[in-house]
């Protein structure tokens, strides 16, 4: 059959050449089912992946429905290592399907990488789906920046007579690495690579660098796009262009200024947040953090890393409103603390302020909360909504002295009810942003030593993770999906974040690990052996794929101008994306058995 | 009852060396599509034959029968518009006896299934008549006619649009590239299916 009768231009397949699906495609038949018809049963052998040309097919365990395949969807891709598929398929309506053969689905694996990978590769492996619509516009914004919008770094300018000794100095003293040479109509450069040559010619230090520049100059107009500097670096294998406005020289642009820009616009954001001399400038800052998430999101960076790099930029922020906010004597004794997901490196879209202090006896109560007072309408006015929750330092409830807190935990620590996990768990997450991390050290050594050995207290914490009935709301979202035109919406906090985020936090926290992001404490985990490597891995992949889902769902909301949250709409994801996902929970599933059996708690 | 007598009495009227062939019959239907020099029979050659076998809900591309056939007279270029089979493609086929005696072979006894079947078996006929000593004994199914009894009892008395796009439209079958035989056997197998399945009754899907 020739390649190409039915097209397989998405993925896995529009990695294949046409070869490639000619061979797949050769030996491929096609299966009609009616609705209401057995496609596969449990334990049946299969010799056929099948893709979903046509109609919507349902995968079945125990009589609920724990999958949803439609158009360009394929299953069962466990089965083609074995051979034989666990779970009952069944045509939800008419259905046609093209089966292609077990055998040549192996050898197209073999042929290509990248193909195999989607099929054997576990989901922390499995490649990135490419950014979508909304990402290529972010791209747009950057491949029509300007020079100007980097910005050049002002140019040293050096007559040809002076000395190389004096250009070294010249260069020392303005932290760069290339100086422009005036050579009366001429201009030329000098850079650190005419500095070796020179010593390595043994050139005396007082000749004159007129003598050993370059004069053809590599050039770029301030209101060209950046893309051509980058194509005239990598074509001529230099590490700077000459910025000019007019035909004038006016700066130098070196390759690293536009590779971080490419990279990130963040340095550009952190330096917008120390400069900023009152809130209007913060505020302004913030807006640049939420620019640099979309941007960096559609150049494809890692969630997880995404996410640190925004917790970087928060934290300073927040210093930075902090020291706005709070007088000297007041900074001078406290201890801000960003808790829960802002403290683990966590929260990529500002969704909520989780926020306290802890001060020093010395000081006039009434000043600091005056000061937090300030601070948390600050990051309101910024753009951090209010925690639901109330934890946020303007709330007496979080805010006090070492003293207070340590009453705090011992309650915590000694009489736990249903609220209170909440506000423990906020806490256990504590990071501090300023003010030295020798208070909050303090109180989390006194919590370990109170519930060190403790099991059921941790079994107490732990038993959270069970408060959202997973399996169901699961069931209820893949039954959903069966509807085409129903909207098939699913929180994936609860559903798949959570369980994940707080398993790992009570473990952590009984096995005395210090950091608090998820991905940290899961690799610890992993080294002490608690959590098997192989899984651990597995979470952290699933976690950073269902953030990455949030985000992506976060980001298409706001530019809807609506506010971003937890819910996933699937109709808005790629079959690659449904299929991680089904992955990721059933992972985070696997997970919440683990630590239930951990903490026993089906005992309670 | 009546087609079946008809069929074992042109049966009787085929050469010995072909008559085993047509007792060959597994249920199996026969989706066959030709593309031609012309819509006049008189006039048509046979440029491409295709037939793809349906058993029960599964079409069995991988084993689909297609040949090029070489026409005596080149194709007329409005023709080449259609089939996009232009002189030069054609000339590298097959003669068309050979062509046919595989498609013989291909479809044995099995029922016909076609798209205005008639025609393309009478193009076949032309050919086949030296060869056999009489017309293609098999049972015939037209889509169109089976067709036009859905549309008829869903909207008795209406007009029903028999053209090819707006069936493929009704009965939500994915479209595939036209007037390329191959597509079109197979077309016309993935409808044959989606309408036996209207005509099924509700109690017997949950099989």
């Amino acid at each position: 059959m020739a390649a190409g009768r039915f097209d397989l231009y998405f993925p896995p397949f529009n990695g294949l050449t046409p070869a490639q699906k000619e061979d797949l495609t050769e030996k491929a038949d096609l299966l009609f089912f009616g609705g209401g018809e057995e496609i596969l049963a449990p334990e049946r052998k299969v010799d056929a992946l099948y893709l979903v040309l046509k109609g919507i097919v349902g995968e079945m365990a125990a009589g609920e429905v724990t999958g949803v395949y439609r158009e360009e969807d394929i299953f069962d891709s466990r089965s083609l290592l074995t051979g034989r598929v666990e779970n009952r398929f069944v045509a939800h309506e008419e259905t046609l399907l093209y089966a292609l053969p077990r055998r040549a689905v192996l050898a197209a694996a073999e042929d290509s990488p990248e193909f195999g990978a989607y099929f054997f590769a576990r989901i922390s492996e499995k490649p990135r789906s490419p950014a979508r619509v909304g990402g290529q516009m972010e791209w747009h914004n950057i491949l029509t920046a300007t020079i100007r919008d980097v910005g050049a770094r002002t140019p040293v300018f050096l007559d040809a007579s002076s000395s190389i000794a004096l250009a070294a100095r010249a260069m020392r003293e303005n932290h760069c690495r290339a100086v422009l040479v005036l050579d009366g109509e001429r201009v030329g450069i000098f850079t650190m690579s005419n500095f070796c040559d020179a010593i390595a010619d043994a050139v005396p230090r007082d000749s004159p660098i007129g003598a050993r520049a370059y004069y053809t100059l590599y050039c770029c107009d301030e209101d060209e796009h950046v893309f051509s500097a980058l194509l005239l670096m990598t074509r001529h294998n230099i590490q700077r262009v000459v910025v000019t406005k007019k035909g004038k020289p006016t700066g130098v642009l070196p390759q690293i200024d536009l590779l971080s820009f490419f990279s990130s616009h963040s340095h550009l954001v952190s330096k917008q947040i120390e400069q900023a001399a009152d809130l209007d400038g913060l505020i302004e800052a913030g807006g640049g953090i939420d620019a640099t998430i979309a941007t960096l999101n559609a150049t494809g960076m890692k969630t997880p890393q995404l996410a640190r790099l925004v917790q970087a930029l928060d934290m300073r922020l927040m210093e930075r409103l902090w020291q706005l906010c709070a007088p000297p004597e007041v900074a001078a004794g406290c201890t801000l603390l960003a808790l829960g997901s802002g403290g683990r490196g966590e929260q990529i879209l500002k969704t909520d302020q989780d926020n306290a202090l802890i001060f020093s006896d010395a000081l006039d109560p009434a000043a600091v909360e005056k000061a937090a007072a300030a601070f948390c309408d600050g990051l309101l006015k910024v753009g951090y909504p209010p925690c639901g929750g109330g934890i946020m330092a303007n709330q007496p409830a979080w805010r006090g002295t070492e003293r207070d807190w340590r009453e705090r935990i011992t309650r915590w620590a000694h009489s736990p009810d249903k609220e209170t996990w909440m506000h423990l768990a906020a806490w256990l997450d504590a990071e501090t942003v300023a003010g030295g991390t020798a208070r909050l050290d303090a109180c989390r050594q006194y919590l370990s030593w109170r519930v060190r050995g403790e099991r059921q207290w941790f079994g107490w914490l732990a038993r959270a993770i069970s408060q959202f009935d997973h399996l169901q709301a699961e069931n209820r979202f893949w039954r959903q999906l069966l509807h085409r035109h129903g909207e098939a919406h699913f929180d994936i906090k609860k559903g798949g974040i959570f369980p994940i985020v707080h398993g790992v936090r009570v473990l952590a926290v009984e096995a005395g690990i210090m950091p608090v992001n998820t991905f940290e404490r899961l690799e610890a985990l992993a080294v002490a052996g608690v959590i098997e490597r192989v899984f651990a891995d597995d979470l952290a992949g699933a976690l950073a794929f269902m953030m990455k889902l949030r985000l992506d769902g976060g980001l298409g909301a706001r530019r809807w101008g609506k506010e971003a949250g937890n819910i996933v709409d699937t109709g808005a994801l790629s079959s690659l994306e449904r299929d991680s996902l089904r992955e990721s929970l059933a992972l985070a599933r696997k997970f919440k058995t683990f630590v239930s059996r951990h903490y026993q708690l089906g005992r309670f | 009852m009546c087609e079946s007598l008809f069929a074992a009495l042109r049966k009787r009227r085929i050469r010995p060396a072909y008559r085993a062939l047509f007792d060959q019959d597994d249920g199996q239907i026969v989706s066959i599509d030709c593309e031609t020099t012309s819509l006049d029979v008189k006039q048509a050659e046979l440029l491409a034959i295709a037939a793809v076998k349906i058993d029960g809900g599964r079409i069995a591309v991988s084993t689909a029968f297609q040949a090029i056939v070489r026409p005596r007279s080149a194709p007329d270029s409005d023709n080449v518009r259609i089939h996009g089979l232009r002189p030069v493609d054609v000339h590298a086929g097959a003669a068309p006896e050979e062509a046919l005696r595989v498609l013989l072979d291909f479809i044995g006894g099995r029922t016909l299934l076609g798209y205005y079947l008639e025609y393309d078996v009478a193009v076949l006929n032309k050919y086949l008549k030296p060869l056999l000593g009489t017309a293609l004994p098999n049972r015939k199914r037209e889509l169109s006619s089976r067709y036009h009894d859905w549309r008829q009892r869903l909207y008795p008395g209406a007009y029903i649009d028999l053209r090819w796009e707006t069936m493929i439209h009704r009965l939500e079958i994915p479209a595939l590239p036209r007037h390329d035989a191959m597509n079109d056997a197979i077309t016309a197998a993935m409808m044959h299916l989606a309408l036996e399945e209207r005509f099924r009754p509700p109690l017997s899907r949950n099989k």
